[in-house]
């Protein structure tokens, strides 16, 4: 534990002269209700940009996304006339920005889904990460494992990141931070895989990232998370 | 007919979670139903990435 506390010190002071950008997919996978197999319309991925600098990133949904509705009319194989009409509604965000500032400690993440909009606004996640010797290659990066676990929505999930120390900042896909390098890719249980397809370094350009704008009440985690449970 | 959530359904009609039709006994031999997933939705939560996945059957009881 006070070896990563050291790391994480020593990169939030390091000074990375650099501006990185990135794409970063989204695949879920499982249902987390009952843990079956998504319909590939469900697991479509969800495209991201990805920008760091100066201990500020900034995470984008690109691709298009809009909340599909199939009707389709089932009849019965065998008994003539009888049929059933099924719908398939499948919701996806149309707007989704994490945003992370490890200096001043602020996570932000706002979505939009089926025309309401969420602002949740909180210090960064602090998770007791739990370094492995694994390694893996990720997009031509030598990456080692690290795991932790956390409960949200009353659910335990079990958490695996993938890190480089080739690239030494404090930063990762969603609110996911506290390795010794960037995180390539982050494994939610076998429910949701996310990860970096695409780096890209530009030397000497600092980009000021600026943090989202409110688009509605703003939430800490925890509200927002009572708040859903209770269907709100 | 009758309409259930799939969980209190799955376990005694041995459902796939699919929008097609699911002909199966149940425990009591006499009685045959077909379900079908009449409503389900799918949605992603960008807070921890997670998909839940809802749905509704509509059993009806047959005979063949």
């Amino acid at each position: 534990m006070k070896k990563i506390l050291l790391i994480t010190l020593f990169i939030s002071s390091f000074s990375y002269s650099q501006t990185l950008k990135g794409i970063v997919s989204f695949n879920a996978k499982k249902s987390v209700s009952d843990e079956t197999e998504l319909s590939e319309k469900a697991k479509k991925p969800f495209i991201y940009s990805y920008i760091y600098s100066n201990q500020v990133s900034l995470q984008e949904l690109i691709s298009e996304e809009k909340t599909s509705v199939d009707t389709t009319i089932v009849e019965h194989s065998e008994v003539k006339g009888l049929t059933q009409e099924t719908v398939q509604v499948i919701n996806r965000p149309s707007k989704t920005s994490y945003y992370k500032n490890t200096e001043t400690d602020v996570y932000r993440l706002m979505f939009s889904m089926n025309a309401k909009n969420v602002s949740i606004k909180d210090a960064i996640p602090v998770y007791d990460w739990n370094l492995q010797n694994e390694t893996e290659t990720i997009i031509g990066y030598s990456c080692k494992k690290a795991t932790t676990e956390r409960i949200l929505f009353g659910r335990k999930q079990y958490i695996t990141a993938w890190y480089t120390e080739d690239i030494p900042i404090n930063s990762g896909p969603m609110d996911f931070t506290g390795l010794p390098g960037l995180i390539l890719q982050i494994e939610i249980g076998d429910m949701s895989v996310t990860r970096f397809e695409k780096l890209k370094f530009i030397k000497d350009l600092t980009s000021d990232i600026e943090e989202p704008k409110n688009e509605s009440k703003i939430l800490s985690i925890n509200e927002y998370q009572l708040n859903a449970m209770r269907g709100n | 007919m009758s309409f259930a959530n799939t969980n209190d359904l799955k376990a005694n009609l041995n459902l796939e979670l699919d929008a097609v039709e699911t002909a199966s006994r149940t425990n009591d031999d006499a009685k045959l139903y077909w379900c079908v997933a009449y409503y389900s939705e799918t949605t992603t939560n960008p807070m921890d990435g997670s998909t839940t996945v809802t749905t509704y059957y509509a059993c009806t009881e047959i005979s063949l």
